[in-house]
């Protein structure tokens, strides 16, 4: 409640709007569902971790050639099924505004988005402009690399390549035990294949790697959060795409991603990963003894 | 013929008779017209499986559309009685869903290599119980929902 009312700086406008997301590489149609000077609430497909710095296009009709853009960066997810956003979807604060035709479209974009609590007034300034929230500040030019705040530019981090592998994990859902096939990790996502059930998108989930495997790593666990699902019938198994927060996965990801990569290095005579199909539902090897004494359970 | 007649029913394999009961929430919660059949031990779930003893008419004990099989069961424990399943050619299919108290690695690895669809740590509740009937019959498992 408390963390809600401090998010919540300014007076939420209702407003549906049509949005393109850019991620990284990705791109993908958006709608907002309230807004505010410090932020926006958006639904979409694509749900970029927390700490994403993301871009949101105002397309004009069907084209985003020399549109309005808003920059910012992802602050929170919300599951579906919140009483509050019971679609859920991904809180964005907002940081600037780039139009490359002067103020005035984006003083209508504001006007559209905040109805009578945008500013009235901004300074006219021919040409390319940059609107800098939430004091709606304006400079000439697209400013499109510098950060609202910063006073130096910021460096974006080399981009860390995914490490492909295979490796058995459990994936905990709810009170379910999954295994499956970890395929691919990087700082923002992991890849898990082979699920014998479907869970659902926006669910926290977490991944342990069993013992033995991993040196350094066993028993460990981190968090992750559902962000899309693939099921195929054949199989009836599911491949879910998993989003990473590095900073709230209770692990350092990038250790684990270096202990992947070793561990791949030297065992050259894996399977492509392309090649490897979990294989739970079929019938199993016979096991030589499965007598267990009941106090282990 | 109705459709709650034609269908088969979940069987559950559990000693405890709070989890029974839990079993018996759950399934309403999911809405399922699926019949519960309990049985409390590993080898009373072997003779039903296969239809033998008290259980060889399978006109009124057919078999199953889904198993529940606690781990830790008198007589048999869990993991033999699905490696019973899975050896026997009549039943080597049916979905089993094992259940337990243990957090181990080994007992979870153990329950996938014989084939369980999922595995679920107790204790159960009828939600989370819910969670797993609903996330089964995305799979087509045979449950039925309400008679429309």
């Amino acid at each position: 409640m408390g963390m809600d009312q401090d998010r919540r700086r300014a007076p939420r406008i209702p407003k549906l709007m049509r949005f393109v997301l850019l991620w990284k590489r990705v791109e993908e149609g958006a709608f907002s569902t309230d807004a505010s000077r410090y932020g926006i609430f958006l639904r979409s497909a694509v749900m970029p971790p927390v700490g994403s710095p993301i871009t949101l296009l105002v397309p004009d009709g069907d084209s985003t050639d020399n549109c309005v853009r808003l920059y910012g960066t992802v602050t929170r997810h919300v599951r579906r099924g919140d009483p509050m956003n019971p679609l859920g979807g991904i809180g964005i604060e907002l940081e600037r505004i780039s139009s490359p035709d002067g103020v005035e479209p984006v003083r209508r974009l504001l006007v559209s988005l905040l109805s009578n609590t945008a500013p009235t007034e901004m300074t006219n300034i021919p040409g390319p402009v940059t609107v800098f929230l939430p004091d709606f500040r304006v400079e000439g030019g697209l400013d499109e690399e510098t950060s609202t705040n910063a006073t130096a530019p910021v460096t974006p981090e080399p981009r860390v390549e995914p490490v492909k592998t295979s490796f058995t994990v459990f994936c905990k859902w709810r009170n379910m035990i999954i295994q499956a096939e970890l395929c691919s990790l990087s700082m923002e996502q992991t890849i898990l294949k082979g699920l014998t059930v479907r869970p659902m998108v926006g669910d926290p989930v977490h991944i342990r790697i069993l013992s033995h495997q991993l040196q350094g790593f066993d028993g460990t666990q981190f968090a992750a959060s559902i962000d899309q699902i693939s099921y195929d019938g054949l199989t009836d198994q599911s491949t879910v795409s998993l989003a990473l927060d590095p900073g709230a996965a209770g692990i350092d990801i990038r250790r684990l991603m270096d202990a992947l990569r070793a561990r791949e290095e030297t065992a050259p005579e894996a399977e492509p990963v392309d090649t490897l199909v979990q294989t739970t539902a079929e019938m199993p090897p016979p096991l030589p003894d499965v007598s267990k004494g009941q106090d282990d359970d | 013929m109705t459709k709650q007649q034609l269908a088969p029913p979940i069987l559950v394999v559990e000693d405890s008779p709070d989890d029974c009961t839990i079993f018996e929430d759950a399934v309403r919660m999911a809405r399922l017209t699926n019949p519960i059949r309990f049985v409390e031990d590993g080898a009373e779930a072997v003779e039903y499986l296969c239809g033998e003893g008290d259980y060889a008419d399978r006109s009124l004990h057919p078999i199953p559309a889904l198993i529940f099989l606690d781990i830790n069961l008198p007589k048999l424990n869990g993991l033999e009685v699905l490696q019973k399943i899975r050896t026997n050619p009549d039943i080597m299919g049916l979905p089993v869903v094992m259940l337990t108290v243990s957090n181990s690695d080994e007992d979870v690895l153990r329950s996938y290599e014989l084939g369980t669809v999922v595995f679920i740590q107790k204790p159960v509740t009828p939600e989370n119980l819910t969670s797993v009937i609903q996330s089964l019959q995305q799979f087509e498992v045979q449950l039925l929902g309400p008679p429309t």
